[in-house]
């Protein structure tokens, strides 16, 4: 009995330290830029500051097309995730379950896209975007981002596992694959769907690397390159220490609608996980 | 029988055009062009010149080279063993029946929705030499300051510590949903027969979570293989080379120097890495499995 209360202790004791770890970041983030530019380069550090101030999120708003920049990230995400389902699902499908030449040899290339870094061909990609007149535009920056085969991974490891009793059965009723797959799979592949979406949001919200490279205009920048190019590194320049306190403002505004939408969709995200069990 | 499967065949190939369609142009083949780019000097201006060798051999005499590939095994491999591990740990006690154990996971998983470079920025004020938090309390303790992101000894390892802030939290949810799917039969039991937490821990948890391990393995040495944000945010490849990796090696070659060729070369070296890596690991698997 004593032995459990002692391990019991401790688990808490671990899980309070973590949670601490995870939080500290955040409460820095929310301090400072709480903060006038004075007290940020302080000797001793205080979290709740002296004086609080919205001077650096008003400075942000005002000196940068924030909104604008939000607006694009949602345009470019929105537009990834779309692709990336449309074209993954119908391969996913037709891996698990259609019956094809040269299957292994096919899966294999889309698991190329896997393991060949994007970095590695990320100065031919942008070459070719610039022929195609695709610089600078939001296709441009959405197309490239949608080859990954994570997806029709994800999806051909979800479909093979589901109960072919009812496909059987509609194949009996002269469905086509077609109709399978719009009527009967869809439906079910419901969860492997939210988790890919997640994924692909995600990742592509955070992409920092290719709007750097694809995007150098304001109208098409996203808020990973507004915050670290235009606002992190202009305001270094300009102040020799990049002031804090403005920075921070920046980000906290960037992080605002993912952090909403993740705890309103939570239940999903980690449902999603959960019953796609990725077995 | 012979007709039904002519059918499958045509409607196969139509599920997989549209994939297939974006993947040649925007993955095939600027992937496949680096091969032949590798082997000229281009400044993206002009005509590429044929040079034969010459970018692989100035490539394997230089030594920010030697550097940059060391710093990308390290990263990686300690990365993904951090991640991987204590993935694992925290969804193991998060799966007790903790008070506050759906808050703390809330918490956890949060800075996984922040991008990168947020993070990044984040870290990179909280590391700051004489104002960041970190050392504004190691002074007060009467401790050295530390150079987090300026001494060349330690820069590498200040962008793991920003790294797995930044990512457990996903491996957490992946594992504490594979552990909550493991049957209770099983652990019951296992209990019935007398075993001890341990040995369902070892016996039980770990073969039923192989598959996720291993795919959360593999999962996190490709994504820190290719780590660009963080050390583009926080260092910029610095101090003296000691955070540049292989990728952000080819995005200076490209985009700085405006070398094209060499950057190509160092993208092949780079990709026949990975495939020995992958095959190495595929041979692995397939002796397990045999």
């Amino acid at each position: 009995m004593n032995k459990k209360k002692i391990s019991l202790f401790f688990m808490y004791l671990i899980m309070f330290i973590v949670t601490v770890y995870y939080l500290i970041p955040i409460l820095v983030l929310i301090s400072t830029s709480l903060k006038p530019q004075g007290q940020v380069l302080s000797r001793t550090w205080q979290w709740i500051p002296e004086t609080i101030t919205l001077d650096n999120y008003k400075y942000i708003l005002q000196q940068y097309p924030y909104l604008k920049w939000t607006l694009n990230s949602l345009i470019v995400t929105g537009g990834t995730v779309l692709l990336t389902l449309s074209i993954s699902l119908p391969a996913g499908y037709a891996f698990a379950r259609l019956k094809m030449r040269r299957k292994n040899l096919l899966f294999s290339l889309v698991l190329l896209t896997i393991m060949i870094p994007f970095f590695a061909y990320t100065p031919q990609l942008y070459l070719l975007i610039t022929k195609l007149g695709l610089k600078n535009t939001y296709l441009g920056l959405i197309v490239p981002m949608s080859t990954s085969g994570v997806s029709i991974f994800l999806f051909r490891q979800f479909i093979e596992q589901l109960p072919p009793e009812l496909e059987e059965a509609a194949v009996l009723d002269g469905c086509s694959n077609w109709g399978i797959f719009s009527k009967i799979i869809l439906p079910l592949t419901k969860p492997a769907i939210t988790t890919s979406v997640i994924f692909t949001a995600v990742k592509s919200w955070n992409n920092l690397m290719w709007p750097l490279i694809a995007s150098s205009d304001n109208a098409v920048k996203t808020l990973p390159v507004g915050l670290s190019v235009n606002v992190f590194q202009v305001e270094t320049g300009l102040n020799n220490q990049p002031p804090y306190g403005i920075v921070m403002a920046a980000a906290l505004l960037s992080i605002i609608l993912p952090i909403l939408l993740f705890i309103f969709l939570q239940k999903y995200f980690i449902q999603g996980i959960a019953t796609t069990g990725l077995k | 029988m012979f007709r039904k499967k002519r059918i499958n065949f045509g409607s196969a190939g139509w599920f997989l055009l549209p994939y297939f369609l974006v993947y040649f142009l925007f993955f095939f083949l600027p992937a496949i062009s680096i091969l032949p780019m590798s082997f000229t000097e281009w400044s993206i201006i002009g005509t590429p010149k044929f040079v034969g060798f010459a970018n692989f051999k100035s490539i394997f005499s230089n030594r920010f080279f030697v550097q940059a590939l060391s710093n990308t095994f390290v990263y990686t491999i300690l990365v993904t063993v951090i991640l991987t591990v204590l993935g694992l740990l925290l969804a193991i006690l998060l799966n007790q029946k903790l008070r506050g154990r759906v808050i703390a996971r809330t918490i956890i998983i949060m800075p996984y929705v922040i991008s990168s470079a947020v993070a990044g920025i984040l870290w990179k004020w909280m590391f700051e030499r004489n104002f960041g938090i970190i050392n504004t309390y190691l002074q007060q303790m009467g401790l050295p300051l530390v150079g987090w992101l300026s001494d060349p000894q330690i820069a590498l390892y200040s962008i793991i510590i920003v790294n797995i802030w930044w990512s457990v939290g996903f491996n957490t949810v992946t594992f504490l949903a594979a552990i909550q799917g493991i049957p209770d039969e099983l652990y019951q039991a296992a209990r019935v027969d007398g075993a001890s937490s341990f040995q369902c821990f070892k016996y039980i948890t770990i073969p039923q979570l192989k598959p996720i391990i291993l795919y959360i393995t593999v999962l996190c040495a490709a994504n820190s293989f290719q780590m660009f944000d963080e050390a583009y945010v926080l260092t910029q490849g610095g101090p003296l080379g000691s955070t540049t990796t292989l990728v952000y090696q080819i995005y200076t070659e490209a985009f700085k120097s405006f070398r094209i060729g060499y950057s190509s070369a160092l993208s092949v070296i780079t990709c026949a890495i990975i495939i020995l890596i992958t095959l190495f690991q595929m041979k692995i698997n397939k002796g397990e499995n045999a």
